[in-house]
């Protein structure tokens, strides 16, 4: 038997090693970069490269409060460099935003390009260095089918959903790794809001919903992908991996680091697709 | 006199501890010659085998915690082999010197580290959540950790639940829990022993890296029928034993009534409250076609159900997850040396969660299936050795079908590996030259496994020492390679979709090598103090990626890392007279890499506990009452900061929410108080064979927080935090006849 001497060291010792093992948490401090959304498409010129700085928890949130209005962005490719233009085309003060001119650059399939942006820091009062690139799909064609839909009103029945769903093919294929990803885009919410709201506040102002990402260009349609009634815009994409790897992460961006959006230096997306699009109306019945 | 048994001519006597009442074979029970100082343990199946000395009348003491100590005078025969059946009848409290006694010397003849067991009894003792549940004790011990008191999932010493082997009666289960891991699957009823080891177990165990619960149910009463009925807040249960044949049958079941109640009450119409239920059934036949056979058939079945009736048909929920199992097992003694099992089993876990109308649908199915084949022989050539050796085949079938209506599924799994294991093991006890008894007991062990789906064979040495230092200080150590093959993808909060996948030729299968030192000392009469330190590696461990709804391999599912885990554990016990229980301490790291999460730096899981305290005790004030409490506090669960908002680049008016460093921040300490008051009573009968018991669940009402939740529906976005229950009266009734 410990005699009693013992017992009191031995209880002595757990109390000093049980506060010893009271340690502090590790502290995730607030650290500024920069969020690009930046999409470009074969066949089109690149009218929208999306700049905000982080908003810090706890501050309000406006993404204009937060949008970078000074910074200098450039896309490259075959050695030759553009910057790009504050605004949008005819409205140069659309703070956070940057395009290029259709006269100055038409995006082509099947080429690379390089995007370099230099950005303030507010937080560290330097300067932001983020860089990307992507490869653009080769333009893509919705089968015919598809673009019968192409200005026809489609009824829903919500109390007999199983008639709308149908599958939404394109071609052709440019290489057999190929992803797709299709959205349906409700573009005037005046008509009333099919599916009810789901998760926080911000889902009211939601117009677009996407489907799964497919690895074959036929991707399939239910009324899970509408939300308002009107007019719609239902876009099939051909992504690039950039994209793909953007949908992973979206939810759950810790679950994610070294992320998975390929923006050195900051976060967020710069991808290239090539889609083709069909609008149609939906009514209820 | 310091006598060896290698000084005379060897004798043996073997055979079968059991109840003397009910003829329940005995699980642990010892059997010792107090002046040789030798000594056995019984095995799952009650046997035992011991080598003596022939030529000397020697007195055979067989004990077993719970029940009074027998004395049988022998003198064995030159190379005699005498078979005995030795039936112990049950202590009365007062009578717990003996049993003191016994439970040390099991203690300090066992040779196996970081081993608990438990028994139904002290289960039910305990403070109840409405219900008795043997996964809430075992939360319990050091070492063991909850992800929150909503949870009945097990993380052992720095392992996720998916990483323990937890068989009943010899079958896998794969998920066992109700209520949404509220509950597991265990009816206290219907069990007769627990055995947990928390680490270093032996090559007889495998496919898993952490732990082992192995629970084995009663076989029955094979004199009289008797029964028990427990009546309690939420659910309740029946059990009846009686002799059949050569044998006894255990019928056990169990269910909630939570719905009934609900809708009789209109609850559930005004409240909208979707309709509940769990149930469960145990069956056991046991025969003995002759006294060295043993033919143990047994079934399970536990079902959870959910249906929810929207506003309309699209927002229909029905949710449906259960275990099977089946098992055929016999058991047949070749003389007195050799002990010998033969049994097949069928395991089967499902889940099924649908939503939406019948026409249009969006569904998830998926289950596990294993057939299982084993056999294993328990050899006593000799004083010195107790060898073990076994095989194991296993056919898995593992589907996962996500499907919306009739469109193509996003994900259609349906994959029947094959795994493969053999074993052998030895228990040496080396005579020592000089020392009162054998002081060193070493078990040293090999396991050879692998899966069909992956080509790479672990082969697992194991290796475990117990030496007798002084009567009242035993040393212990234990290393181990160990091998998994199966990785879960599940929900940790929410655990009902788990999904098995075997390893494929894009992973490796999990890995890891375990340390425990041990030290177990008697510091008081009647009390047992234990500390035990371990260090475990672990190789290409696995975390679900988010948002899985598609992928052909595992590496499109999980990410693949390593982790470790060490810590120390201090576990004071007292097992009878009127004050019983233990207190045990724990203080833990647990720590993950893995290149694609948190930058590749390391992090703790979300059940890392660095302080851990559990008090608990029963108290037999008279006859009459008993009372019991239960006290733990944790260190809080790790959770991760959001440290900043941006907005969604493909839907610009959706803020996404921007992490700091993976569980670097830690939720407020947790710390819960629970009570019980049981008092016993004549219910129609001359006995008291009827209890009656109140519980308090969280005493002081603290209400623990459960997760922290980001709200965007405000601007500035607030943190929730989402509390845990409050305090909770229940009460129960049970009787026995």
């Amino acid at each position: 038997m410990m005699n009693m001497k013992n017992s009191i060291a031995l209880g002595i010792l757990i109390v000093f090693i049980a506060i010893s093992g009271c340690d502090q948490p590790i502290q995730s401090a607030y650290q500024e970069q920069i969020n690009v959304a930046a999409f470009i498409y074969a066949g089109e010129p690149i009218d929208s490269v999306v700049l905000h700085r982080t908003t810090p928890f706890g501050s309000y949130y406006d993404d204009l409060d937060y949008a970078v209005d000074s910074a200098t962005v450039i896309i490259s490719t075959g050695g030759v460099s553009d910057t790009l233009l504050p605004g949008i085309a005819g409205n140069p003060s659309y703070k956070g935003r940057y395009y290029l001119p259709a006269t100055k650059l038409i995006v082509q399939g099947g080429q690379t390009y390089h995007l370099t942006i230099i950005a303030p820091n507010h937080q560290s009062g330097g300067t932001h260095l983020l860089t990307s690139s992507t490869t653009v799909p080769m333009p893509i064609h919705l089968d015919s089918q598809v673009q019968a839909f192409r200005g026809q009103t489609l009824i829903l029945d919500t109390n007999n959903l199983a008639p709308f769903a149908f599958l939404v093919t394109a071609g052709p294929i440019d290489e057999p790794n190929r992803e797709y990803l299709l959205s349906i885009t409700g573009t005037d919410t005046n008509y009333g809001r099919i599916s009810p709201e789901s998760g926080n506040g911000l889902d009211s102002l939601r117009t677009t919903r996407y489907s799964f990402v497919e690895t074959g260009p036929a991707i399939p349609v239910t009324s899970r992908l509408l939300i308002w009634y009107g007019p719609e815009l239902l876009t099939f994409n051909a992504i690039d991996t950039n994209w793909v790897d953007y949908q992973r992460q979206l939810t759950n961006g810790a679950d994610y680091q070294p992320s998975l959006d390929h923006i050195v230096g900051g976060i967020g997306i710069f991808a290239s697709g090539a889609r083709d699009t069909v609008s149609f109306f939906v009514k209820p019945k | 006199m310091i006598v060896s048994a290698q000084d005379s001519t060897s004798a043996v006597i073997s055979g079968f501890v059991k109840d003397s009442a009910s003829g329940e074979t005995l699980i642990g029970a010892t059997i010792r010659v107090r002046a040789l100082k030798l000594g056995a343990i019984t095995n799952k199946s009650g046997f035992f085998s011991l080598h003596l000395p022939s030529g000397e009348r020697d007195t055979v003491e067989i004990s077993s915690l719970g029940y009074r100590t027998l004395k049988v005078p022998l003198t064995l025969g030159s190379g005699e082999e005498r078979t005995l059946t030795i039936l112990l009848p049950v202590q009365n409290l007062s009578g717990g010197e003996i049993t003191v006694e016994s439970s040390e010397e099991r203690e300090r003849q066992e040779p196996q580290v970081s081993r608990i067991s438990l028994t139904p009894k002290q289960v039910e003792d305990l403070p109840k959540t409405g219900q008795a549940d043997l996964f809430r004790i075992l939360q319990f011990l050091p070492g063991v950790q909850t992800s929150s008191e909503i949870s009945s999932g097990l993380y052992i010493r720095g392992g996720s639940p998916d990483q323990n082997l937890i068989l009943l009666d010899g079958s896998v289960l794969y998920n066992p829990s109700h209520f949404f891991g509220f509950f597991s699957t265990f009816n206290p009823d219907a069990i007769k022993d627990v055995e947990l080891i928390k680490g270093g177990f032996p090559a007889e165990y495998g496919g898993r890296l952490s732990a082992v619960l192995n629970v084995t149910d009663i076989e029955g009463d094979r004199n009289q029928t008797q029964g028990k009925v427990d009546l309690g807040l939420i659910s309740s249960s029946a059990t009846i034993q009686t002799p059949v044949g050569t044998g006894a049958l255990v019928l056990a079941g169990r269910r909630t009534y939570l719905d009934a109640i609900l809708n009789v009450t209109g609850l559930t119409q005004s409240l909208s409250l979707p309709d509940y239920y769990f149930y469960d059934l145990n069956a056991k036949l046991t025969q003995n076609p002759s006294p060295n056979d043993k033919i143990v058939i047994s079934g399970y079945q536990g079902s959870d159900n959910l249906n929810f009736s929207g506003n309309s048909p699209a927002s229909d929920i029905v949710l449906q997850w259960g275990n099977k199992a089946a098992s055929a097992a016999w058991t047949h003694v070749f003389g007195s040396e050799l002990f010998t099992n033969l049994d097949l089993s069928v395991s089967n876990f499902n889940s099924v969660f649908t939503i939406g109308s019948a026409a249009q649908p969006f569904s998830w199915t998926n289950a596990i299936t294993d057939y299982t084949a084993r056999a294993s022989v328990d050899y006593f050539p000799n004083p010195e050795n107790t060898i073990k050796a076994g095989l194991q085949a296993t056919g898995y079938k593992t589907t996962l079908l996500i499907q919306a209506g009739n469109n193509p599924p996003n994900a259609n799994v349906d994959l029947t590996p094959f795994y493969g294991a053999a074993y052998v093991q030895d228990e040496w006890k080396p005579a020592m030259q000089g020392y009162v008894e054998d002081p060193l007991a070493i078990t040293g062990g090999l396991r050879v496994d692998g899966i069909s789906s992956n080509s790479q064979l672990g082969i697992d040495p194991r290796l475990s020492a117990r030496y007798i230092l002084t009567p009242a200080i035993t040393l212990k150590a234990s290393w181990g390679i160990y091998h998994q093959y199966l990785k879960l993808a599940t929900n940790n909060l929410v655990p009902i979709f788990d999904v098995w996948l075997p390893t494929d030729t894009t992973e490796q299968p999990e890995r890891a090598t375990q340390y425990v030192l041990g030290i177990s000392t008697v510091p008081f009469e009647n009390y047992t103090f234990e500390i035990e330190g371990y260090y475990k590696d672990m190789r290409n461990v696995v975390e679900m990626q988010p948002n899985v709804m598609s992928g052909s391999t595992l590496k499109d599912v999980f990410f693949e890392g390593n982790g470790n885990a060490y810590g120390v554990e201090f576990f004071l016990q007292k097992q009878v007279g009127r004050l019983t229980g233990w207190i045990g301490y724990t203080l833990a790291w647990t720590w993950r890499t893995f290149p694609d999460i948190n930058n590749g730096n390391e992090f703790p899981p979300t059940y890392d506990r660095r302080n851990d305290l559990d008090i608990v005790a029963t108290y037999h004030l008279s006859d009459r009452w008993t009372l019991g409490a239960t006290f733990t506090y944790g260190t809080g669960q790790a959770y991760t900061q959001i440290t900043a908002l941006t907005p969604n680049a493909e839907d610009p008016a959706r803020a996404i929410s921007i992490e700091g460093d993976k569980n670097a921040l830690r939720l407020p300490p947790y710390n819960r108080l629970d009570l019980s008051a049981t008092y016993a009573f004549s219910f129609f009968s001359d006995k008291r064979n009827a209890e009656f018991d109140f519980d308090i669940f969280n005493a002081y009402d603290h209400r623990n927080v459960w997760i922290s939740t980001v709200d965007q529906s405000t601007n500035p976005a607030t943190i929730n935090d989402i509390r845990l229950l409050p305090i909770l009266p229940t009460f129960g009734l049970s009787v026995s006849f």
